[in-house]
């Protein structure tokens, strides 16, 4: 007996050597009726030789089949897992259409099929995870022992929502399962996704995965940015066809010469067609490029191919994809296009940490994330990944919260750099946030955002630049463990979104901030340091309001001074011990009209203050 | 300087203070002070920077854009000062804050153009303290694959009698 799609074939071998009559019945369940059992009835004359049978229920979920004949009777379970729908309150058969599934013909012998298909029509979404396609594996729940196979591989419709693949175990019980994210193509696409793709979240008890106890495969909504989601999916099998992993990738550096990229397949079924495909216009078009294929006796076979010579400043995108004589064909990334490698033919030092166009959720360095509050009062901190941007929604709205996002940098030595570039926007502009980095003796100073950009967040996207000078001299360059952004109570507005497009280190100059009072915090200064006054015989008022010199929505400082006799009125910002050897200027703008008390600028080391007269410039 | 109500952007060498012993590899703080005189009054301050001594430069030196696009691009300064871009393509916009590091919005205009690629630079010319200007360039390739009519029509009304 075997099941194909919604068809039981039964093989019938009369013993006693002449011709009989058989009676086949017994009943049937359908993926959208798990209740109802229906039965079925037929006869059929058998011959001497073998027969096949071939019993046909549109929907099967599973069926219990007797075969009747010469006073004995066989009998015969035949099923698989079913389709159910997640969340909406919709039972499978409202929510999901089941049926018209693609031919089953050139799908591997040896894979693990989930008979069937589904396609959830476009459904509102309310929080991440909420909506979506399962799968069990087993119609009483059993578990079902997968570890024979390395991957994961169906083909998939959507509609640029990212849908997170959940492979539900029994061994986890806190629910932390193994999963990863991918964006499905408006246009049918195969997805071929090796099992060691998938993670857990980090929120339970670290489990190793074995694959020995997969109950459910899980297809959600990954965000919650308010976009319906739209998901067809057919032919799902577990395989060992379409491994890809890469091998060789091209980095970012000002090497203009043709760049060689390298990938391992396993060779199950004969690799057919390769192709890499390279964008010099941001993933506008896409060309191809030649790849050829080495085998080796292993099963496995090296796919290696040259990007072109490119001139300085290029940026590319990239992807390979690999075609098996049985038609599975796999990418890497595994959703590619949507997702891709990319590199910068540049002279000056860059690293791209994150540009969320990757293979998720690993960063741009391999390095994980994930998110942090205040132990004892909490905060709450939502982060999606949607059309190659970061969404970071939090809430710190009771007095002491704080809540973040780290992405990790695996000890990056980056003493080569200089800044730390972050290109940002808030949904409403306003929004405030710190950025911190983590050096590998856990030391983390964080510099709030808003020193580093006039005018503050706004609603168009905009690169904040920050000196690693300006971390100070204490943290560890050299090992850097992690980045993170950080939200706190004590900044309006206490809730909100913002995005973030692009994390990079780079070797460009860009000024040390003192401070351009735009986050109107006057705890810390652009170096994460406080201020003080002093005015003997005086009095000295310093307030940031609104005003900004340059920029729209900023701030400025007001200084409002009553100067007595034999006193001065003084306002000082802390610098620590920064280093400025290479620094060429102090700048600054004021404004006020002439001024009853004449006014000076100072800079202050361990053992001087070095006076010069505002009024002299 | 002499104040007059309005913003005025003050840049000071730092080799003023350093002349007069100050060691710029241990800096640690810096003052306004009001002082030698008795009276009151008001003085604002904004984005006081310490400016480094490399060049002015941009992150992304090539741009891909197609039909009606944009892209922002890093602005490295290396101090706070004054800029300006220049676009030597009618169908290319540069605009920015044009006063410290930040961001530069590149918009394509292709109203009217026919299909095909075009090519334009921009052109960031940057206020050094020596009296000096440093210029920085970006290439940008547009590809119009479909014309587009101008963004801002007026039709007028034709009345007869």
């Amino acid at each position: 007996m075997e099941i194909a799609l919604d068809t039981i074939n039964l093989e019938l071998t009369p013993l006693t050597g002449v011709e009989q009559q058989a009676r086949i019945y017994g009943t049937w369940r359908s993926q959208t009726d798990r209740l109802t059992l229906v039965p079925f009835e037929q006869t059929v004359t058998l011959a001497t030789t073998k027969h096949q049978i071939s019993l046909s229920f549109p929907g099967l979920l599973d069926a219990t089949v007797y075969v009747e004949s010469n006073g004995f009777t066989d009998k015969v379970y035949a099923g698989s897992g079913l389709w159910f729908a997640v969340g909406q309150g919709q039972s499978a058969g409202q929510a999901l259409t089941l049926g018209n599934c693609r031919s089953t013909e050139g799908i591997d012998t040896t894979d693990l099929l989930l008979a069937g298909c589904a396609d959830l029509p476009t459904t509102p979404t309310a929080a991440a995870d909420s909506v979506g396609i399962g799968r069990t594996l087993n119609p009483n729940g059993v578990p079902v022992d997968v570890s024979p196979y390395q991957a994961l591989r169906f083909w998939a419709k959507g509609n640029g929502v990212p849908v997170r693949i959940i492979l539900e175990t029994a061994g986890i019980a806190d629910a932390d399962y193994y999963q990863t994210v991918f964006v499905p193509s408006s246009e049918w696409q195969q997805y071929v996704i090796p099992v060691s793709h998938f993670q857990q979240h980090g929120f339970g008890k670290p489990t190793a995965y074995t694959g020995t106890d997969v109950k459910a495969i899980l297809w959600l909504n990954a965000d919650n940015s308010g976009l319906p989601l739209a998901l067809a999916l057919d032919q799902v099998s577990f395989t060992n066809t379409g491994l890809l992993a890469a091998q060789t990738l091209a980095e970012s550096n000002g090497d203009t010469n043709a760049r060689t990229v390298a990938f391992e397949v396993t060779e199950d079924v004969a690799v057919q067609a390769t192709t890499l495909y390279y964008s010099l216009d941001d993933g506008q078009t896409y060309q191809t490029a030649a790849l050829t294929t080495n085998r080796s006796a292993n099963g496995k076979a090296l796919v290696q191919g040259q990007l072109p010579a490119q001139p300085l400043g290029t940026d590319v995108r990239y992807y390979v994809e690999v075609e098996h004589a049985n038609g599975y064909r796999s990418r890497l990334p595994i959703d590619a296009p949507q997702s891709y490698f990319r590199y910068q033919v540049d002279d000056r030092a860059m690293l791209l940490v994150d540009d969320f166009g990757g293979s998720r959720p690993a960063n741009r360095l391999g390095g994980g994330t994930g998110l942090f509050n205040d132990s004892t009062n909490g905060g709450m901190l939502s982060v999606y990944q949607v059309a190659q941007q970061l969404q970071l929604d939090y809430t710190v709205a009771a007095q002491g919260q704080y809540a973040g996002y780290y992405t990790e940098l695996q000890t990056l030595d980056a003493r080569p750099y200089t800044t730390i570039d972050l290109l940002v926007r808030g949904a409403i502009g306003g929004e405030q946030l710190h950025l911190g980095l983590r050096d590998k003796n856990g030391y983390e100073p964080r510099l709030s955002i808003g020193d580093f950009l006039p005018g503050g967040l706004q609603t168009e996207w905009r690169w904040v630049q920050i000196p690693l000078a300006s971390f100070g001299n204490v943290l560890d360059r050299a090992a850097l463990e992690s980045m993170s952004l950080t939200f706190y109570n004590g900044y309006v507005p206490t809730s909100g979104r913002i995005y973030v497009g692009e994390i990079r280190f780079t070797a460009l100059s860009t000024p040390i901030v003192i401070d351009s009072f735009d986050d109107r915090d006057m705890q810390k200064n652009g170096q994460g340091l406080g201020y003080w006054t002093s005015a003997p015989n005086s009095t000295l008022s310093a307030v940031p309001v609104s005003g900004d010199a340059t920029t729209e929505g900023g701030a400025a400082l007001q200084l409002d001074y009553t100067v007595g006799a034999s006193g001065y009125a003084l306002w000082h910002s802390e610098l620590g011990e920064l280093s400025v050897a290479d620094s060429a200027s102090l700048s600054l703008w004021v404004r006020g009209a002439q001024q009853s008390v004449p006014a000076s600028l100072y800079l202050t080391d361990a053992t001087s203050r070095v006076r010069v007269s505002l009024r002299n410039m | 300087m002499t104040l007059n109500g309005s913003w005025q952007h003050v840049e000071i060498p730092l080799s003023a203070f350093s002349a007069q012993g100050l060691d710029r590899t241990r800096l640690t703080g810096f003052e306004v002070a009001f002082e030698f005189g008795t009276g009151s009054g008001t003085l604002w301050i904004d984005n006081v920077l310490l400016g480094t001594a490399g060049a002015s430069q941009v992150n992304r030196r090539t741009l891909h854009l197609q039909d009606v696009d944009n892209q922002v691009v890093a602005l490295h300064l290396s101090d706070g000062g004054i800029w300006s871009a220049q676009s030597d393509a009618v169908w290319l916009s540069a605009t920015g804050a044009e006063s410290g590091p930040g961001t530069l919005l590149l918009q394509t205009l292709p109203w009217g153009l026919p299909v095909g690629t075009y090519t334009g630079t921009v052109v960031i010319a940057t206020d050094r303290i020596d009296n000096t200007t440093q210029l920085e360039r970006i290439t940008v390739y547009l590809t119009v694959v479909e014309p587009q009519q101008a963004e801002n029509q007026i039709f007028l009304p034709v009345v007869s009698r």
